[in-house]
Protein backbone atom coordinates (compact mmCIF):
# COMPACT_ATOMS: atom_id res chain seq x y z
CA UNK A 1 0.00 0.00 0.00
CA UNK A 2 2.72 2.34 1.06
CA UNK A 3 4.91 1.30 -1.83
CA UNK A 4 2.13 1.76 -4.33
CA UNK A 5 1.62 5.25 -3.00
CA UNK A 6 5.29 6.07 -3.33
CA UNK A 7 5.47 4.78 -6.89
CA UNK A 8 2.48 6.75 -8.03
CA UNK A 9 3.86 9.89 -6.40
CA UNK A 10 7.17 9.44 -8.16
CA UNK A 11 5.45 8.82 -11.48
CA UNK A 12 3.49 12.01 -10.90
CA UNK A 13 6.65 14.02 -10.49
CA UNK A 14 7.93 12.80 -13.81
CA UNK A 15 5.16 14.68 -15.64
CA UNK A 16 6.43 17.83 -17.35
CA UNK A 17 6.05 21.10 -15.46
CA UNK A 18 3.65 22.61 -17.98
CA UNK A 19 1.35 19.64 -17.78
CA UNK A 20 1.30 19.71 -13.98
CA UNK A 21 0.72 23.47 -13.79
CA UNK A 22 -1.93 23.34 -16.51
CA UNK A 23 -3.70 20.45 -14.87
CA UNK A 24 -3.65 22.20 -11.50
CA UNK A 25 -5.05 25.45 -12.94
CA UNK A 26 -7.80 23.62 -14.82
CA UNK A 27 -8.70 21.64 -11.72
CA UNK A 28 -8.76 24.87 -9.68
CA UNK A 29 -11.14 26.56 -12.11
CA UNK A 30 -13.35 23.47 -12.28
CA UNK A 31 -13.27 23.34 -8.48
CA UNK A 32 -14.38 26.96 -8.19
CA UNK A 33 -17.15 26.36 -10.71
CA UNK A 34 -18.37 23.20 -8.97
CA UNK A 35 -18.32 24.88 -5.55
CA UNK A 36 -20.22 27.74 -7.17
CA UNK A 37 -22.95 25.31 -8.18
CA UNK A 38 -23.79 24.48 -4.58
CA UNK A 39 -22.48 27.43 -2.62
CA UNK A 40 -21.82 31.08 -3.36
CA UNK A 41 -20.94 33.62 -0.63
CA UNK A 42 -23.91 35.70 -1.75
CA UNK A 43 -26.39 35.75 -4.59
CA UNK A 44 -24.37 37.00 -7.55
CA UNK A 45 -27.11 39.47 -8.49
CA UNK A 46 -27.79 40.79 -4.96
CA UNK A 47 -27.04 44.53 -4.97
CA UNK A 48 -25.72 46.29 -1.89
CA UNK A 49 -26.21 49.93 -2.87
CA UNK A 50 -24.48 51.24 0.22
CA UNK A 51 -21.25 49.53 -0.80
CA UNK A 52 -20.73 50.26 -4.44
CA UNK A 53 -17.27 49.84 -5.98
CA UNK A 54 -15.95 48.91 -2.55
CA UNK A 55 -12.42 47.56 -2.16
CA UNK A 56 -11.94 44.06 -0.67
CA UNK A 57 -13.29 43.74 2.88
CA UNK A 58 -14.24 40.86 5.19
CA UNK A 59 -17.83 41.22 4.01
CA UNK A 60 -16.88 41.27 0.32
CA UNK A 61 -13.48 39.50 0.02
CA UNK A 62 -12.90 40.67 -3.57
CA UNK A 63 -14.80 43.98 -3.35
CA UNK A 64 -18.01 44.99 -5.09
CA UNK A 65 -19.03 46.29 -8.51
CA UNK A 66 -20.95 49.45 -9.47
CA UNK A 67 -24.22 47.98 -8.22
CA UNK A 68 -22.62 46.83 -4.99
CA UNK A 69 -22.77 43.20 -6.16
CA UNK A 70 -20.26 40.88 -4.51
CA UNK A 71 -17.32 40.32 -6.86
CA UNK A 72 -16.36 36.96 -5.33
CA UNK A 73 -19.83 35.57 -5.97
CA UNK A 74 -19.89 37.02 -9.48
CA UNK A 75 -16.41 35.80 -10.37
CA UNK A 76 -17.31 32.31 -9.13
CA UNK A 77 -20.55 32.35 -11.10
CA UNK A 78 -18.50 33.57 -14.07
CA UNK A 79 -16.24 30.51 -13.84
CA UNK A 80 -19.30 28.30 -14.04
CA UNK A 81 -20.58 30.19 -17.05
CA UNK A 82 -17.21 30.16 -18.84
CA UNK A 83 -16.74 26.41 -18.43
CA UNK A 84 -20.32 25.65 -19.41
CA UNK A 85 -20.24 27.80 -22.54
CA UNK A 86 -16.80 26.48 -23.46
CA UNK A 87 -17.84 22.87 -22.99
CA UNK A 88 -20.97 23.20 -25.09
CA UNK A 89 -19.07 25.03 -27.85
CA UNK A 90 -16.21 22.54 -27.92
CA UNK A 91 -18.75 19.70 -27.71
CA UNK A 92 -20.48 20.99 -30.85
CA UNK A 93 -17.19 21.43 -32.69
CA UNK A 94 -15.80 18.09 -31.55
CA UNK A 95 -18.90 16.04 -32.36
CA UNK A 96 -19.64 17.54 -35.75
CA UNK A 97 -15.97 17.83 -36.65
CA UNK A 98 -15.18 14.23 -35.80
CA UNK A 99 -18.23 12.90 -37.63
CA UNK A 100 -17.43 14.91 -40.77
CA UNK A 101 -13.72 14.14 -40.57
CA UNK A 102 -14.30 10.42 -40.19
CA UNK A 103 -16.78 10.34 -43.05
CA UNK A 104 -14.32 12.21 -45.28
CA UNK A 105 -11.33 10.12 -44.28
CA UNK A 106 -12.96 6.71 -44.26
CA UNK A 107 -15.02 6.91 -47.41
CA UNK A 108 -12.72 9.22 -49.38
CA UNK A 109 -13.51 10.01 -53.00
CA UNK A 110 -16.17 12.57 -53.80
CA UNK A 111 -17.42 12.68 -50.22
CA UNK A 112 -13.96 13.58 -49.00
CA UNK A 113 -13.61 16.32 -51.60
CA UNK A 114 -17.08 17.76 -50.96
CA UNK A 115 -16.73 17.80 -47.18
CA UNK A 116 -13.24 19.29 -47.26
CA UNK A 117 -14.37 22.04 -49.64
CA UNK A 118 -17.24 22.82 -47.29
CA UNK A 119 -14.91 22.96 -44.30
CA UNK A 120 -12.51 25.14 -46.23
CA UNK A 121 -15.33 27.64 -46.70
CA UNK A 122 -16.22 27.47 -43.01
CA UNK A 123 -12.58 28.21 -42.26
CA UNK A 124 -13.07 31.68 -43.75
CA UNK A 125 -15.47 32.48 -40.91
CA UNK A 126 -13.75 32.90 -37.56
CA UNK A 127 -16.02 32.61 -34.52
CA UNK A 128 -16.49 36.35 -34.18
CA UNK A 129 -17.76 36.64 -37.77
CA UNK A 130 -20.18 33.76 -37.25
CA UNK A 131 -21.34 35.36 -34.01
CA UNK A 132 -21.98 38.67 -35.80
CA UNK A 133 -23.94 36.84 -38.48
CA UNK A 134 -26.00 34.76 -36.04
CA UNK A 135 -26.64 37.75 -33.79
CA UNK A 136 -27.89 39.84 -36.69
CA UNK A 137 -30.03 37.11 -38.19
CA UNK A 138 -31.32 35.61 -35.00
CA UNK A 139 -30.45 37.39 -31.79
CA UNK A 140 -27.38 37.99 -29.62
CA UNK A 141 -27.03 35.66 -26.66
CA UNK A 142 -25.28 32.69 -25.13
CA UNK A 143 -26.89 30.28 -27.61
CA UNK A 144 -25.70 32.25 -30.63
CA UNK A 145 -22.20 32.62 -29.26
CA UNK A 146 -21.91 28.94 -28.32
CA UNK A 147 -23.12 27.95 -31.76
CA UNK A 148 -20.70 30.38 -33.41
CA UNK A 149 -17.68 29.18 -31.45
CA UNK A 150 -18.72 25.56 -31.97
CA UNK A 151 -19.17 25.94 -35.73
CA UNK A 152 -15.85 27.75 -36.06
CA UNK A 153 -14.10 24.88 -34.27
CA UNK A 154 -15.46 22.17 -36.60
CA UNK A 155 -12.73 22.41 -39.29
CA UNK A 156 -9.88 21.84 -36.82
CA UNK A 157 -11.42 18.68 -35.38
CA UNK A 158 -12.51 17.48 -38.79
CA UNK A 159 -8.99 17.77 -40.21
CA UNK A 160 -7.53 16.03 -37.21
CA UNK A 161 -10.05 13.18 -37.37
CA UNK A 162 -9.63 12.83 -41.12
CA UNK A 163 -5.85 12.64 -40.86
CA UNK A 164 -6.16 10.10 -38.05
CA UNK A 165 -8.56 7.95 -40.02
CA UNK A 166 -6.37 8.05 -43.13
CA UNK A 167 -3.41 6.92 -41.06
CA UNK A 168 -5.38 4.27 -39.16
CA UNK A 169 -7.16 2.93 -42.24
CA UNK A 170 -3.84 1.93 -43.77
CA UNK A 171 -2.87 -0.05 -40.65
CA UNK A 172 -3.00 -3.84 -40.79
CA UNK A 173 -5.48 -4.06 -37.88
CA UNK A 174 -8.11 -2.08 -39.77
CA UNK A 175 -7.60 -4.21 -42.85
CA UNK A 176 -7.72 -7.38 -40.77
CA UNK A 177 -10.99 -6.30 -39.16
CA UNK A 178 -12.48 -5.64 -42.57
CA UNK A 179 -11.19 -8.96 -43.89
CA UNK A 180 -12.96 -10.67 -41.01
CA UNK A 181 -16.20 -9.21 -42.29
CA UNK A 182 -16.64 -6.29 -39.88
CA UNK A 183 -18.98 -3.58 -41.10
CA UNK A 184 -17.79 -0.01 -41.85
CA UNK A 185 -19.44 1.25 -38.68
CA UNK A 186 -17.75 -1.40 -36.57
CA UNK A 187 -14.32 -0.78 -38.03
CA UNK A 188 -14.77 2.94 -37.44
CA UNK A 189 -16.11 2.78 -33.92
CA UNK A 190 -14.15 -0.15 -32.52
CA UNK A 191 -10.87 0.00 -34.37
CA UNK A 192 -10.24 3.49 -35.69
CA UNK A 193 -11.91 5.90 -33.27
CA UNK A 194 -9.99 4.66 -30.19
CA UNK A 195 -6.75 5.31 -32.05
CA UNK A 196 -7.46 8.97 -32.74
CA UNK A 197 -8.84 9.93 -29.32
CA UNK A 198 -5.43 11.06 -28.01
CA UNK A 199 -4.92 13.91 -30.50
CA UNK A 200 -8.61 14.80 -30.18
CA UNK A 201 -8.38 15.19 -26.40
CA UNK A 202 -5.31 17.39 -26.77
CA UNK A 203 -7.06 19.50 -29.38
CA UNK A 204 -10.18 19.69 -27.21
CA UNK A 205 -8.11 21.18 -24.39
CA UNK A 206 -6.62 23.81 -26.72
CA UNK A 207 -10.04 24.49 -28.24
CA UNK A 208 -11.45 24.95 -24.75
CA UNK A 209 -8.87 27.68 -24.09
CA UNK A 210 -9.79 29.40 -27.33
CA UNK A 211 -13.52 29.02 -26.66
CA UNK A 212 -13.29 30.62 -23.22
CA UNK A 213 -11.29 33.51 -24.67
CA UNK A 214 -13.68 34.06 -27.59
CA UNK A 215 -16.79 33.73 -25.47
CA UNK A 216 -15.42 36.36 -23.10
CA UNK A 217 -14.77 38.65 -26.07
CA UNK A 218 -18.28 38.07 -27.42
CA UNK A 219 -19.85 38.73 -24.02
CA UNK A 220 -17.74 41.87 -23.78
CA UNK A 221 -19.19 42.97 -27.13
CA UNK A 222 -22.70 42.23 -25.90
CA UNK A 223 -23.09 39.29 -28.30
CA UNK A 224 -22.63 36.52 -25.74
CA UNK A 225 -24.09 35.82 -22.33
CA UNK A 226 -26.70 38.43 -21.53
CA UNK A 227 -27.19 40.24 -18.20
CA UNK A 228 -27.93 39.62 -15.43
CA UNK A 229 -26.11 36.27 -15.80
CA UNK A 230 -22.58 36.79 -14.53
CA UNK A 231 -19.98 36.22 -17.24
CA UNK A 232 -16.39 37.38 -17.17
CA UNK A 233 -16.60 39.19 -20.51
CA UNK A 234 -19.78 41.00 -19.51
CA UNK A 235 -18.28 41.93 -16.12
CA UNK A 236 -15.32 43.52 -17.90
CA UNK A 237 -17.61 45.52 -20.16
CA UNK A 238 -19.49 46.88 -17.19
CA UNK A 239 -16.26 47.50 -15.28
CA UNK A 240 -14.83 49.60 -18.11
CA UNK A 241 -16.90 52.69 -17.28
CA UNK A 242 -15.90 52.56 -13.62
CA UNK A 243 -12.30 51.50 -14.11
CA UNK A 244 -11.06 54.90 -13.01
CA UNK A 245 -12.91 54.65 -9.70
CA UNK A 246 -12.07 51.06 -8.77
CA UNK A 247 -9.81 48.54 -10.52
CA UNK A 248 -11.31 45.48 -8.78
CA UNK A 249 -14.36 44.91 -11.01
CA UNK A 250 -11.99 44.69 -14.01
CA UNK A 251 -9.24 42.80 -12.21
CA UNK A 252 -10.94 39.55 -11.12
CA UNK A 253 -12.76 38.60 -14.34
CA UNK A 254 -9.57 39.38 -16.30
CA UNK A 255 -7.61 37.15 -13.96
CA UNK A 256 -10.26 34.44 -14.21
CA UNK A 257 -10.08 34.41 -18.01
CA UNK A 258 -6.27 34.41 -18.00
CA UNK A 259 -6.03 31.54 -15.50
CA UNK A 260 -8.59 29.42 -17.33
CA UNK A 261 -7.08 30.01 -20.76
CA UNK A 262 -3.54 29.48 -19.47
CA UNK A 263 -4.61 26.26 -17.74
CA UNK A 264 -6.23 24.68 -20.80
CA UNK A 265 -3.37 25.84 -23.06
CA UNK A 266 -0.70 24.38 -20.81
CA UNK A 267 -2.71 21.20 -20.38
CA UNK A 268 -3.12 20.75 -24.14
CA UNK A 269 0.50 21.64 -24.95
CA UNK A 270 1.77 19.51 -22.08
CA UNK A 271 -0.26 16.48 -23.16
CA UNK A 272 1.01 16.85 -26.71
CA UNK A 273 4.65 17.10 -25.67
CA UNK A 274 4.25 14.29 -23.21
CA UNK A 275 2.69 11.91 -25.72
CA UNK A 276 4.94 12.90 -28.63
CA UNK A 277 8.19 10.94 -28.43
CA UNK A 278 9.81 13.00 -31.19
CA UNK A 279 9.95 16.16 -29.12
CA UNK A 280 13.01 16.05 -26.95
CA UNK A 281 15.34 18.73 -25.67
CA UNK A 282 14.64 22.28 -26.75
CA UNK A 283 18.25 23.31 -26.38
CA UNK A 284 19.99 24.06 -29.66
CA UNK A 285 22.78 21.68 -30.61
CA UNK A 286 26.25 22.99 -30.15
CA UNK B 1 3.73 25.83 -60.88
CA UNK B 2 0.97 27.33 -63.05
CA UNK B 3 -1.13 24.29 -62.44
CA UNK B 4 -0.79 24.89 -58.71
CA UNK B 5 -1.73 28.56 -59.09
CA UNK B 6 -4.76 27.70 -61.20
CA UNK B 7 -5.81 25.05 -58.71
CA UNK B 8 -5.55 27.46 -55.78
CA UNK B 9 -7.45 30.18 -57.67
CA UNK B 10 -10.25 27.75 -58.46
CA UNK B 11 -10.30 26.59 -54.84
CA UNK B 12 -10.56 30.17 -53.58
CA UNK B 13 -13.39 30.88 -56.02
CA UNK B 14 -15.35 27.86 -54.78
CA UNK B 15 -14.71 28.88 -51.17
CA UNK B 16 -15.98 32.38 -51.87
CA UNK B 17 -19.10 31.03 -53.53
CA UNK B 18 -19.81 28.80 -50.53
CA UNK B 19 -19.18 31.79 -48.26
CA UNK B 20 -21.93 33.74 -50.03
CA UNK B 21 -24.27 30.76 -49.60
CA UNK B 22 -23.51 30.70 -45.88
CA UNK B 23 -23.97 34.44 -45.43
CA UNK B 24 -27.19 34.39 -47.40
CA UNK B 25 -28.68 31.35 -45.70
CA UNK B 26 -28.06 32.85 -42.26
CA UNK B 27 -30.85 35.25 -43.18
CA UNK B 28 -33.28 32.37 -43.36
CA UNK B 29 -32.81 32.23 -39.57
CA UNK B 30 -34.37 35.66 -39.12
CA UNK B 31 -37.48 35.04 -37.02
CA UNK B 32 -40.49 35.73 -39.19
CA UNK B 33 -38.73 37.36 -42.08
CA UNK B 34 -36.62 40.45 -42.77
CA UNK B 35 -39.70 42.52 -43.55
CA UNK B 36 -41.07 41.81 -40.10
CA UNK B 37 -37.69 42.54 -38.58
CA UNK B 38 -37.69 45.93 -40.29
CA UNK B 39 -41.23 46.87 -39.33
CA UNK B 40 -41.04 45.57 -35.77
CA UNK B 41 -43.86 44.08 -33.73
CA UNK B 42 -47.40 43.92 -35.06
CA UNK B 43 -46.96 45.66 -38.39
CA UNK B 44 -49.86 46.73 -40.59
CA UNK B 45 -50.53 43.63 -42.76
CA UNK B 46 -50.83 45.65 -45.96
CA UNK B 47 -47.58 47.50 -45.35
CA UNK B 48 -45.94 44.18 -44.51
CA UNK B 49 -47.16 42.63 -47.77
CA UNK B 50 -45.95 45.62 -49.76
CA UNK B 51 -42.54 45.57 -48.11
CA UNK B 52 -42.26 41.83 -48.67
CA UNK B 53 -42.94 42.34 -52.35
CA UNK B 54 -40.50 45.22 -52.67
CA UNK B 55 -37.83 43.16 -50.88
CA UNK B 56 -38.63 40.24 -53.14
CA UNK B 57 -39.50 38.00 -50.19
CA UNK B 58 -42.51 36.58 -52.03
CA UNK B 59 -40.17 34.64 -54.29
CA UNK B 60 -38.38 31.36 -53.49
CA UNK B 61 -35.03 31.57 -51.61
CA UNK B 62 -32.99 30.17 -54.48
CA UNK B 63 -34.29 32.86 -56.80
CA UNK B 64 -33.54 35.53 -54.20
CA UNK B 65 -30.05 34.14 -53.68
CA UNK B 66 -29.27 34.27 -57.40
CA UNK B 67 -30.48 37.84 -57.62
CA UNK B 68 -28.58 38.86 -54.47
CA UNK B 69 -25.40 37.18 -55.71
CA UNK B 70 -25.69 39.00 -59.03
CA UNK B 71 -25.73 42.30 -57.17
CA UNK B 72 -22.94 41.31 -54.78
CA UNK B 73 -20.66 40.40 -57.67
CA UNK B 74 -21.18 43.91 -59.02
CA UNK B 75 -20.29 45.35 -55.58
CA UNK B 76 -23.86 46.22 -54.62
CA UNK B 77 -24.53 45.01 -51.07
CA UNK B 78 -27.93 46.66 -50.77
CA UNK B 79 -29.01 49.62 -48.68
CA UNK B 80 -28.49 49.87 -44.96
CA UNK B 81 -31.73 49.92 -43.00
CA UNK B 82 -30.20 51.97 -40.20
CA UNK B 83 -28.28 54.54 -42.24
CA UNK B 84 -30.31 54.57 -45.48
CA UNK B 85 -27.04 54.54 -47.43
CA UNK B 86 -25.53 51.90 -49.71
CA UNK B 87 -23.84 49.27 -47.54
CA UNK B 88 -20.71 49.13 -49.69
CA UNK B 89 -20.13 52.89 -49.21
CA UNK B 90 -20.41 52.56 -45.43
CA UNK B 91 -18.03 49.62 -45.46
CA UNK B 92 -15.48 51.35 -47.68
CA UNK B 93 -15.40 54.37 -45.39
CA UNK B 94 -14.84 52.24 -42.27
CA UNK B 95 -12.25 50.04 -43.99
CA UNK B 96 -10.13 53.19 -44.17
CA UNK B 97 -9.57 52.75 -40.46
CA UNK B 98 -9.82 49.00 -39.91
CA UNK B 99 -7.36 47.95 -42.62
CA UNK B 100 -4.55 50.32 -41.55
CA UNK B 101 -5.14 49.24 -37.96
CA UNK B 102 -4.86 45.56 -38.87
CA UNK B 103 -1.84 45.94 -41.14
CA UNK B 104 0.05 48.09 -38.64
CA UNK B 105 -0.66 45.54 -35.95
CA UNK B 106 0.48 42.70 -38.19
CA UNK B 107 3.73 44.54 -38.97
CA UNK B 108 4.41 45.27 -35.30
CA UNK B 109 3.56 41.69 -34.34
CA UNK B 110 5.85 40.15 -36.98
CA UNK B 111 8.73 42.49 -36.10
CA UNK B 112 8.38 41.98 -32.37
CA UNK B 113 7.83 38.24 -32.69
CA UNK B 114 10.84 37.73 -34.96
CA UNK B 115 13.07 39.74 -32.65
CA UNK B 116 11.95 38.04 -29.45
CA UNK B 117 11.75 34.60 -31.01
CA UNK B 118 15.27 34.78 -32.40
CA UNK B 119 16.59 36.05 -29.07
CA UNK B 120 14.90 33.16 -27.27
CA UNK B 121 16.24 30.59 -29.75
CA UNK B 122 19.75 32.04 -29.85
CA UNK B 123 19.98 31.75 -26.08
CA UNK B 124 17.75 28.67 -25.93
CA UNK B 125 17.37 27.04 -22.52
CA UNK B 126 18.71 30.05 -20.63
CA UNK B 127 16.81 32.37 -18.29
CA UNK B 128 16.44 34.86 -21.14
CA UNK B 129 14.66 32.18 -23.18
CA UNK B 130 12.43 31.42 -20.21
CA UNK B 131 11.57 35.10 -19.78
CA UNK B 132 10.72 35.56 -23.46
CA UNK B 133 8.71 32.33 -23.56
CA UNK B 134 6.91 33.43 -20.42
CA UNK B 135 6.02 36.73 -22.05
CA UNK B 136 4.79 34.87 -25.13
CA UNK B 137 2.54 32.65 -23.06
CA UNK B 138 1.16 35.62 -21.14
CA UNK B 139 0.41 37.45 -24.37
CA UNK B 140 -1.53 34.44 -25.65
CA UNK B 141 -3.75 33.92 -22.65
CA UNK B 142 -4.72 37.50 -21.83
CA UNK B 143 -7.91 38.62 -23.52
CA UNK B 144 -7.17 41.51 -25.92
CA UNK B 145 -9.92 43.71 -24.51
CA UNK B 146 -8.52 43.33 -21.00
CA UNK B 147 -5.05 44.27 -22.22
CA UNK B 148 -6.61 47.28 -23.94
CA UNK B 149 -8.34 48.36 -20.74
CA UNK B 150 -5.13 48.04 -18.77
CA UNK B 151 -3.19 50.04 -21.38
CA UNK B 152 -5.84 52.78 -21.16
CA UNK B 153 -5.61 52.70 -17.39
CA UNK B 154 -1.82 53.02 -17.50
CA UNK B 155 -1.07 55.34 -20.43
CA UNK B 156 -4.21 57.48 -20.50
CA UNK B 157 -5.55 57.64 -16.99
CA UNK B 158 -2.38 57.45 -14.91
CA UNK B 159 0.33 58.85 -17.17
CA UNK B 160 -1.81 61.10 -19.44
CA UNK B 161 0.48 60.18 -22.33
CA UNK B 162 -1.90 58.89 -24.97
CA UNK B 163 -5.59 59.32 -25.83
CA UNK B 164 -7.87 56.62 -24.44
CA UNK B 165 -9.97 56.24 -27.55
CA UNK B 166 -11.96 57.72 -30.46
CA UNK B 167 -10.45 58.65 -33.78
CA UNK B 168 -9.97 62.18 -35.14
CA UNK B 169 -9.60 61.18 -38.82
CA UNK B 170 -6.58 61.00 -41.09
CA UNK B 171 -6.31 64.75 -41.84
CA UNK B 172 -3.83 65.28 -39.03
CA UNK B 173 -1.56 62.29 -39.44
CA UNK B 174 0.46 62.54 -36.23
CA UNK B 175 -2.69 63.05 -34.19
CA UNK B 176 -4.34 60.10 -35.93
CA UNK B 177 -1.34 57.89 -35.22
CA UNK B 178 -1.27 58.90 -31.56
CA UNK B 179 -4.84 57.63 -31.33
CA UNK B 180 -3.81 54.34 -32.91
CA UNK B 181 -0.75 53.52 -30.78
CA UNK B 182 -2.65 51.83 -27.97
CA UNK B 183 -5.08 49.93 -30.24
CA UNK B 184 -2.18 48.69 -32.40
CA UNK B 185 -0.24 47.61 -29.31
CA UNK B 186 -3.28 45.82 -27.93
CA UNK B 187 -3.90 43.98 -31.19
CA UNK B 188 -0.24 43.22 -31.83
CA UNK B 189 0.52 41.78 -28.41
CA UNK B 190 -1.29 38.46 -28.73
CA UNK B 191 -0.11 37.96 -32.32
CA UNK B 192 3.47 38.90 -31.39
CA UNK B 193 3.30 36.26 -28.68
CA UNK B 194 2.31 33.66 -31.23
CA UNK B 195 4.99 34.72 -33.72
CA UNK B 196 7.58 34.60 -30.95
CA UNK B 197 6.66 30.98 -30.27
CA UNK B 198 6.67 30.05 -33.95
CA UNK B 199 9.98 31.78 -34.71
CA UNK B 200 11.58 30.30 -31.61
CA UNK B 201 10.34 26.82 -32.39
CA UNK B 202 11.30 26.82 -36.04
CA UNK B 203 14.68 28.44 -35.34
CA UNK B 204 15.43 25.75 -32.79
CA UNK B 205 14.53 23.13 -35.38
CA UNK B 206 16.67 24.77 -38.05
CA UNK B 207 19.64 25.26 -35.72
CA UNK B 208 19.92 21.47 -35.58
CA UNK B 209 20.43 21.20 -39.35
CA UNK B 210 23.71 20.20 -40.92
CA UNK B 211 24.23 23.40 -42.87
CA UNK B 212 24.17 25.35 -39.62
CA UNK B 213 26.83 23.09 -38.18
CA UNK B 214 28.83 23.64 -41.37
CA UNK B 215 28.49 27.40 -41.04
CA UNK B 216 29.60 27.26 -37.42
CA UNK B 217 32.51 24.99 -38.34
CA UNK B 218 33.60 27.52 -40.91
CA UNK B 219 33.84 30.01 -38.07
CA UNK B 220 30.86 32.18 -39.02
CA UNK B 221 29.88 34.52 -36.18
CA UNK B 222 26.92 33.29 -34.13
CA UNK B 223 24.63 36.24 -34.87
CA UNK B 224 25.41 35.77 -38.56
CA UNK B 225 24.49 32.11 -38.28
CA UNK B 226 21.18 32.96 -36.62
CA UNK B 227 20.16 35.92 -38.75
CA UNK B 228 21.59 35.07 -42.18
CA UNK B 229 21.53 31.29 -42.31
CA UNK B 230 18.86 30.10 -39.95
CA UNK B 231 16.21 32.81 -39.82
CA UNK B 232 15.75 32.73 -43.58
CA UNK B 233 14.54 29.16 -43.45
CA UNK B 234 12.86 29.56 -40.12
CA UNK B 235 10.74 32.31 -41.69
CA UNK B 236 8.75 29.83 -43.74
CA UNK B 237 6.41 28.76 -40.90
CA UNK B 238 5.81 32.45 -40.17
CA UNK B 239 4.72 33.05 -43.76
CA UNK B 240 2.41 30.07 -43.68
CA UNK B 241 0.47 31.43 -40.73
CA UNK B 242 0.31 35.04 -42.01
CA UNK B 243 -3.05 34.50 -43.68
CA UNK B 244 -4.46 32.85 -40.59
CA UNK B 245 -3.06 35.61 -38.40
CA UNK B 246 -4.62 38.24 -40.62
CA UNK B 247 -7.98 36.59 -40.06
CA UNK B 248 -7.37 36.58 -36.32
CA UNK B 249 -6.43 40.25 -36.37
CA UNK B 250 -9.50 41.22 -38.40
CA UNK B 251 -11.82 39.65 -35.87
CA UNK B 252 -9.80 40.84 -32.89
CA UNK B 253 -10.08 44.33 -34.37
CA UNK B 254 -13.86 44.11 -33.90
CA UNK B 255 -13.25 43.80 -30.17
CA UNK B 256 -10.40 46.31 -29.90
CA UNK B 257 -12.30 48.92 -31.90
CA UNK B 258 -15.01 48.67 -29.27
CA UNK B 259 -12.53 49.07 -26.40
CA UNK B 260 -11.07 52.23 -27.94
CA UNK B 261 -14.34 53.49 -29.47
CA UNK B 262 -12.81 53.54 -32.96
CA UNK B 263 -15.21 54.00 -35.89
CA UNK B 264 -14.11 50.90 -37.79
CA UNK B 265 -15.89 47.97 -39.43
CA UNK B 266 -16.31 46.13 -36.13
CA UNK B 267 -18.12 48.94 -34.37
CA UNK B 268 -20.21 49.41 -37.52
CA UNK B 269 -21.24 45.74 -37.38
CA UNK B 270 -22.22 46.07 -33.72
CA UNK B 271 -24.29 49.16 -34.48
CA UNK B 272 -25.91 47.11 -37.23
CA UNK B 273 -26.78 44.32 -34.82
CA UNK B 274 -28.29 46.73 -32.31
CA UNK B 275 -30.39 48.34 -35.04
CA UNK B 276 -31.37 44.92 -36.43
CA UNK B 277 -29.83 46.06 -39.71
CA UNK B 278 -29.18 42.56 -41.05
CA UNK B 279 -28.18 43.81 -44.50
CA UNK B 280 -25.36 45.89 -43.09
CA UNK B 281 -24.06 43.04 -40.93
CA UNK B 282 -24.39 40.61 -43.82
CA UNK B 283 -22.33 42.92 -46.04
CA UNK B 284 -19.63 43.39 -43.40
CA UNK B 285 -19.33 39.67 -42.68
CA UNK B 286 -19.11 38.91 -46.40
CA UNK B 287 -16.41 41.54 -46.95
CA UNK B 288 -14.36 40.28 -44.00
CA UNK B 289 -14.70 36.65 -45.09
CA UNK B 290 -13.62 37.65 -48.61
CA UNK B 291 -10.51 39.32 -47.21
CA UNK B 292 -9.70 36.18 -45.26
CA UNK B 293 -10.09 33.91 -48.30
CA UNK B 294 -7.95 36.19 -50.46
CA UNK B 295 -5.24 36.49 -47.83
CA UNK B 296 -5.16 32.72 -47.42
CA UNK B 297 -4.81 32.39 -51.18
CA UNK B 298 -1.96 34.90 -51.18
CA UNK B 299 -0.27 33.02 -48.35
CA UNK B 300 -0.45 29.73 -50.24
CA UNK B 301 1.04 31.28 -53.36
CA UNK B 302 3.75 33.05 -51.39
CA UNK B 303 4.59 29.83 -49.60
CA UNK B 304 5.06 27.99 -52.88
CA UNK B 305 7.25 30.81 -54.13
CA UNK B 306 9.41 30.90 -50.99
CA UNK B 307 9.97 27.23 -50.43
CA UNK B 308 11.18 25.44 -53.54
CA UNK B 309 10.61 22.14 -51.79
CA UNK B 310 6.83 22.56 -51.87
CA UNK B 311 5.36 20.09 -54.28
CA UNK B 312 2.38 21.38 -56.12
CA UNK B 313 0.23 18.37 -55.53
Amino acid sequence: MRDAHRTSARAGWRLPVGLRVGGALVLAVIGVAVVGLVWLPQHPDAADFLQRLAPPSPQHPLGTDHFGRDLLARTMAGARNALWVGMVAVGIGLTLGVVLGILAGYFGGWMDRALMTLLEALYAFPAVLLALLLSAAWRPGATSSMAAVGLATIPIFARLARAGVLAARAQPYAEAARALGASDARVLLRHILPNITGPLIIQASLAMAAAVLIEAALSYLGLGTQPPTASWGRMLREAQSFMFLSPYPALWPGLGIAVTVLGFNLLGDGLRDWTDPRRKSLRPAR
Amino acid sequence: MWEFVAQRLLGAAVTLLLATVLVFSALLLVPGDPAQAILGLEPNPQVLQALRRSLGLDRPPLHRYAEWLGKVVRGDLGTSIRYGQPVHELILRRLGLTLPLVFMSLAVAVALGTLLGSIAARWGGTRLDLAVSGFALTGLVLPSFWVGLMLILLFSVRLHLLPSGSFPGWEDLSRALSHLILPVLTLALARAALFTRIVRGSLLDVLHEDYIRTARAKGVAEWHVVYRHALRNAAIPVVTVLGLEFAQLLTAAVVVETVFALPGLGTLALTGIEARDYRLVQGIVLVLATFIVLLNLLTDLLYALLDPRVTYA
